[in-house]
């Protein structure tokens, strides 16, 4: 293809930007794909008549300019406007906010002589723009990934989306630990499926453009049969779904230099990990951020409860959600289970997995929140710290885990046939354990079969090699 | 086994096995929106659709399970122009509330898929990694994030400044009342936009019908007439 | 509705004790004994009287019968009272007749519609009857012979006054061109009675199907070439056959009875008329496939469609029809009428098992198809009421009879349904490939009152709107696509010029729009933004854009939605957009609607040369928009009028010009 570089009005800042592309636009110059054979920048001036390609930069100032612009136009097969003063009228166009007699007075000799206007304007005002790169450069990868389209045919227009918001009545449902935000729903169904798969707490209702989720008669999500577990949370692809924040209040307190504890879920530094695309360092990357937040002391910890050792059931719910759940569905088993874990000191942010959490006193943080507590952090200059204190012990007694909606039922179910009478139970709700947690990362198909493959090869790997590990948080690393 | 074409590519695969699935064998790529594997496997949001050259129909690939001879095309333009339509469609029923969204700042897979296709109409403040206490917005800072095309990945904001506006402002009504808004609940005026805003889209009459519309809304808002009917 | 007894013996009772049949002990030859009995004893007064009874049925008592259609086309227009009447008549004059309630026979024009026939006189039908003229109807026919005030006679005897000058009903336009395959019995059997349906021929289909294999049965169908008349059109035989092979125990039929379309009514019919056909058909095809239970899905909105076919159910029941060992054939098979929650989206096979199954009516992406994974994942056939009741009496009557009929690919009859500004509007039967103009113009009459044809939308909200030009095309299930209609379920709307064809495309997309089941974003969102760019048009609120826009949209729900609610909800758009691009660009690029129907792009003026300056215009207008002008005549305030046309209807002279 060949193509021509034309500036205007402008900085030459864009063919620079186009220059920054290096071996990518190298590529398609070696692979004979592009060729510039225009550009007064680049000194190429070969004597075309017609352009597949014109890039124009620079916004059109002058009557010569509508003229060259038109003539360019008719040469092209394609044109292209980069960055915003093609597209927009750019800076150049600040012209029209000064007054023009002093800049008159300055630019005096080539006032006249171009025939300058007053203002600025857009390559579009003149002639039909096929494409348009914005910005101040403009993004260089969409001009890559522009011209890659333009070189394999493959249909793409650029528009502004034509429709205004077409919902009338849309539904909030609230909860303590979790909300619905029903003008965000796009009702693609899948925290309905997820529901129906632990309690069916939300369903659809109405029908056609009124269709949205909902509780039964439209009740807050605590009065429903809503646990809080968050799965519907965690798969929502808008954010329609989303937990109670308290990103805002960690914020004020680190600003205000409150000396603050971070106590850290393994599963929270897996998760973390994964996000990150980090190797094995990432405890020390983590704490090193934490600190670098704010936080005075970071404690990696797995959830303690005090059980008192007795010789009839006990059953331990891992959070709040498990605990709600056996009030709600089976209470007559109520009187065997004890507190789930909690944390009682305004000093301390729990980091945790489980967003059923949010419903027990104390600042409570998903992994979702702190990644975004994180996110302006450069992870690339920290240096590895590590934990001020490593709190994991086991329970000291054997317990039967239930790890999943399935298997929770299945054992509570043989409690009440009676075929368990003693010993200590173990609840985890979510399938597949609290890595895959109400409040971890969003998840995409990739990682989850990342982690299904690892978490083979741990199973397959020697008690040895288990040993002296920080369980499954390093083994994923 | 079965003998399925994608994209003019063969391939031989499991009989149950989606197209999604079978094209991902081939290193094709279909995007998706409402899928999972083996959580949501419904087909509600359309955007996987690909044509069967065969019947001349356009079938859902993450739940159409490939039979003998099947022939798809995953790319082409009647496959990608209604792609193009189901987002602008989402984006009707989906409305604009990056600032406070717990997706933005990358992880928002609206934003990935307008852009592939052309799409514009989602703000910077999707792209945003500035999150509830940290926004710009929120320090006092004039960020023109709200009213701003996203395509930028948020190059500003990843160094703490603010954005100045450079892709240009989105159109729609929907998305500028929100913004005045959002502009409003933080005590930043027209004024203090205005500055910002010439700089980058100067150009008369698209600068004036803009100003007019945006004025309008910091109006209604002044007078508190936030009568809830819909956008114009 | 009580049933009108016939006094004594029912066909359906064993005629004497020395009668074999017992519902515990059933008896293969029932069905044929019911009319040609008894066979299993040899009694010549047992004959006798089952052909006493026969002939009561079909003649009535005395020989007098007075039939009064009950359908909801009749009941609408007061057939209830009719009836009552006519029984307060016949007891005042003390007559022994036969009173009898039957379905519609697709003359809803002239509902409420009566048949009279007496031994030796012709039958006269006699239609617009009212309970006052009842009495003089019974004076003339019984007493006087006189059948001058007839609608129409089904024949002439030579003996009856004014015979001549009535025409036969055979020859009226309306029906010369049916052929009345299906619904044959339509209008001429109690639909409440088992009984009067078997004395008519009724469940011989059954009796010759259960004498054969279920292959055989499908290979007679397969000859009829019979396919499904929902609107698909996928072979019945078929889909029998797959759901037949499929694995899995046990397997169901459905009848489809969900008829959702606006203005459709051809199983509403059927069902109401002669439900034990229906019946049949489902037993019929639940034998062909193997299945063991069966439901009827019926729309809860059509009650007395939904209370025919439960009494026809329950007295199957009784009657040994359903159950164990049915007619010792070793088949068993059991009914169940359930009423649907009230969604069009139910009539869409999946979105109809959910609903059995108790779940939201959704539809769920295909393949798997029901003929393999159906209701609770077991195989399942769907078949629609008049594919059933087609399918009793092919088995009945032999497939040749019917394939004589209809086209290379579309054999046999279908039943019609024309709605709308025609001047006989009604259910027809006609042979496929019948024409749109032979089925407008010939037997619906044409336009009403002087007004002119400009297009029919056919196959209800799925199908297009065609304009003249397409007239000549014959209804089938190919001929339509290529002008962008579909045949559907046989729902004819006749739109004249008196109608803005842009605000009958809202007006369909209107009704997808409420039905869509949400499930699908093209469908859900699609038909709003057609809905709201259709409304500002007729607004005057149409921009240059906004044909584009619909038919991008069209074209996206077209492409990409889950089920044929979707797929088929732009077609009104998109047929209108093709054949009467001009109004629609009236509406936006002059802001003016062409057959004055759109309030908002009307202007009302008074005309000076003719007003008279009398002001009825100005005390009848609501809102006070017309004011005496200084030369004494009335001039309108544009911006104030709301376009109500009060002034137009109460002026004398006609002077409100609307533009």
């Amino acid at each position: 293809m060949k193509i021509a570089i034309y500036k205007f009005g402008s900085c030459s800042g864009c063919t620079i930007e186009m220059l920054n592309l290096s071996e990518d636009l190298l590529k398609m110059v070696y692979n004979k794909e592009v060729e510039v054979v225009f550009s007064t920048l680049l000194g190429a001036d070969e004597k075309c008549e017609n352009y597949d390609i014109s890039l124009i930069e620079g916004a059109i100032v002058s009557e010569g300019d509508v003229a060259t612009i038109k003539d360019i136009r008719r040469r092209s097969k394609i044109l292209i406007a980069m960055g915003s003063c093609a597209v927009l009228g750019g800076v150049p166009g600040l012209r029209r906010f000064t007054n023009e007699d002093e800049v008159k007075s300055v630019y005096v000799e080539d006032y006249s002589e171009h025939k300058y206007f007053s203002e600025a304007m857009p390559v579009s005002r003149f002639v039909k723009v096929d494409y348009y790169v914005r910005g101040c450069p403009m993004n260089r990868y969409e001009l890559l990934s522009l011209l890659e389209k333009i070189l394999q045919n493959v249909w793409f227009k650029q528009e502004e989306r034509r429709f205004p918001f077409i919902r009338e009545k849309t539904l909030d449902i609230e909860g303590t630990a979790l909300s619905l935000d029903g003008e965000k729903c796009i009702t693609c169904g899948r925290c309905v499926k997820v529901c129906q798969e632990i309690v069916s707490a939300i369903d659809y209702i109405n029908r056609s453009i009124e269709t949205t989720v909902s509780t039964p008669f439209k009740v807050k999500l605590d009065e429903s049969s809503c646990i809080s577990c968050g799965q519907c949370t965690l798969y929502c692809p808008v954010g329609a779904l989303k937990e109670r924040s308290s990103v805002s209040e960690v914020q004020r307190l680190l600003k205000s230099g409150t000396r603050l504890t971070a106590y850290v879920e393994p599963e929270v530094l897996a998760a973390l990990g994964e996000e990150l695309n980090f190797d094995k360092r990432i405890s020390g990357i983590a704490v090193a951020a934490l600190k670098k937040l704010g936080f005075e002391k970071v404690i990696l910890w797995r959830p303690q409860v005090t059980v008192r050792m007795q010789d009839n059931l006990t059953i331990i719910p891992s959070s709040e959600a498990e605990a709600i759940y056996i009030q709600r569905f089976h209470p007559e088993l109520s009187k065997y289970m004890i507190e789930p874990p909690k944390i009682d000191s305004s000093s301390v942010v729990w980091i945790t997995s489980c967003l059923a959490r949010k419903l027990s006193r104390g600042l409570i943080l998903t992994t979702r929140e702190l990644i975004r507590l994180l996110s302006t952090l450069d992870f690339g200059i920290l240096t590895e710290k590590s934990f001020d204190e490593v709190k994991l012990n086991e329970l000291n007694f054997k317990t039967n885990k239930a790890v999943g909606i399935q298997e929770v039922e299945r054992i509570l179910m043989s409690v009440n046939d009676g075929r368990l009478r003693e010993g200590a139970i173990e609840l985890y709700i979510c399938n597949r354990g609290c890595l895959y947690g109400g409040g971890q990362p969003y998840l995409r198909p990739e990682i989850t079969m990342k982690r299904e493959g690892l978490l083979a090869q741990i199973l397959s790997s020697t008690e040895e090699e288990k040993r002296g590990s920080l369980g499954i948080m390093e083994a994923l690393f | 086994m079965v003998r399925v074409i994608i994209d003019g590519k063969e391939a031989t695969v499991e009989d149950g096995t989606t197209v999604l699935e079978a094209a991902k064998k081939l290193g094709i790529e279909i995007p998706t929106l409402c899928y999972f594997p083996n959580v949501f496997e419904e087909a509600t949001c359309r955007i996987c659709v690909v044509e069967d050259k065969k019947t001349g129909k356009m079938i859902p690939s993450c739940a159409f399970p490939v039979s003998e001879g099947l022939n798809v095309e995953t790319n082409n333009e009647r496959v990608r122009s209604d792609r193009k339509l189901a987002l602008e469609v989402i984006l009707a029923i989906h409305k604009i509330k990056c600032q406070s969204c717990p997706r933005k700042g990358g992880r928002c897979e609206l934003l990935v898929l307008c852009k592939e296709y052309g799409v514009e109409g989602i703000p910077v403040c999707a792209e945003c990694p500035l999150h509830e206490e940290d926004c710009l917005l929120a320090n006092g800072e004039v960020c023109l994030g709200p009213l701003t095309v996203a395509g930028c990945d948020g190059i500003c904001m990843h160094s703490n400044r603010s954005c100045e506006g450079c892709r240009g402002p989105i159109m729609r009504t929907d998305v500028i009342k929100e913004a005045v808004k959002l502009y409003s609940s933080h005590g930043i005026t027209l004024e203090n936009i205005l500055v910002k805003l010439g700089r980058y889209y100067s150009s008369s009459p698209y600068y004036d019908s803009v100003v007019k519309v945006i004025a309008q809304f910091f109006n209604k808002n002044n007078k508190n007439e936030w009568f809830d009917e819909g956008d114009e | 509705m009580p049933l009108d007894v016939h006094n004594g013996l029912s066909l359906m009772d064993a005629c004497c004790s020395q009668c074999n049949h017992k519902i515990e002990r059933p008896c293969k030859d029932y069905i044929t004994c019911r009319v040609n009995g008894p066979l299993c004893h040899k009694d010549v007064e047992c004959k006798e009287r089952r052909l006493r009874r026969i002939s009561e049925i079909r003649n009535g008592k005395g020989g007098v019968k007075i039939t009064v259609g009950m359908g909801s086309c009749g009941l609408a227009v007061g057939a209830g009272e009719v009836y009552h009447a006519i029984k307060k008549e016949v007891k005042q004059r003390g007559l022994e007749v036969s009173i009898v309630p039957v379905g519609c026979m697709g003359l809803c024009y002239a509902e409420p519609l009566v048949e009279i026939r007496k031994d030796g006189l012709p039958h006269a039908i006699y239609s617009k009857v009212t309970p006052e003229n009842v009495g003089k109807i019974l004076d003339e026919y019984l007493n006087n012979g006189d059948v001058s005030n007839a609608f129409a006679l089904r024949s002439r005897t030579g003996n009856a006054r004014g015979e001549n000058k009535v025409p036969l009903l055979e020859e009226i336009d309306f029906y010369k061109y049916q052929v009345k395959w299906v619904t044959r019995n339509c209008g001429i059997i109690n639909p409440e009675s088992i009984e009067e349906y078997i004395a008519h021929g009724g469940y011989l289909g059954l009796n010759r199907t259960l004498k054969l294999s279920p292959g055989e049965v499908i290979e007679e169908v397969k000859r009829s070439g019979l396919r499904g008349r929902g609107g698909a059109g996928f072979p019945t035989w078929l889909k029998w056959d797959i759901c037949r092979k499929a694995q899995g125990e046990p397997k169901y039929v459905i009848c489809n009875a969900d008829e959702g379309d606006p203005g459709a009514f051809m199983n509403r019919m059927l069902a109401e008329a002669d439900p034990h056909r229906v019946l049949e058909g489902l037993i019929i095809a639940a034998y062909a496939i193997g299945a063991t239970y069966g439901y009827i899905f019926v729309r809860a909105e059509k009650a007395l469609m939904a209370e025919r076919l439960e009494k026809a159910v329950d007295e199957a029941r009784r009657y040994g029809f359903l159950g164990k060992n049915i007619f010792n054939s070793g088949f068993n098979f059991n009914v169940e009428v359930v009423r649907s929650a009230g969604a069009f989206v139910c009539g869409e096979e999946t979105a109809m098992l959910a609903a059995i199954e108790g779940r939201r009516a959704m539809p769920r992406q295909r393949p798997p198809y029901p003929a393999t994974h159906g209701l609770f994942g077991k195989p399942t056939t769907i078949n629609n009421v008049e594919t059933l009741a087609h399918v009793a009496t092919i088995m009945a009557e032999g497939w040749e009879k019917f394939a004589r009929y209809g086209t290379e690919r579309s054999k046999g009859t279908k039943v019609f349904c024309i709605t709308g500004c025609a001047k006989r509007t009604g259910a027809a039967e006609v042979p496929i490939g019948t024409t749109i103009r032979e089925l407008i113009f010939k037997i619906a009459g044409g336009i009403r009152e002087g007004r002119k044809f400009k297009a029919v939308q056919i196959g209800g909200p799925s199908g297009g709107c065609l304009p003249e030009s397409a007239l000549d095309l014959p209804i089938d299930y190919e001929s339509l696509t290529s002008a962008g209609a579909i045949m559907g379920s046989g729902g004819l709307v006749v739109i004249d010029d008196s109608n803005c064809i842009v605000d009958v495309a809202r007006f369909f997309t209107t009704f997808t729009m409420a039905e869509a089941c949400g499930k699908c974003l093209p469908c859900r969102a699609g038909s709003k933004i057609l809905y709201d760019t259709l409304s500002r048009i007729i607004d005057g609120g149409g921009l240059e854009e906004d044909l584009e826009v619909l038919e991008n949209v069209s074209k996206f729900m077209k492409d990409a939605s889950l089920c044929a609610l979707g797929q088929t909800a732009p077609n009104p758009v998109l047929t209108t957009l093709k054949y009467f691009r001009e109004e629609y660009e009236a509406h936006i690029n002059e802001k003016r609607c062409p057959a004055k129907v759109c309030k908002k792009l009307l202007n009302y003026t008074i005309d000076k040369d003719v007003c008279i300056g009398c002001g009825l215009c100005a005390k009848n207008c609501p809102v006070e928009a017309i004011f005496k002008d200084i030369d004494g005549k009335y001039y309108i305030d544009a911006e104030r009028c709301i376009r109500c046309g009060q002034c137009s209807m109460a002026c004398p002279r006609g002077a409100v010009v609307k533009r």
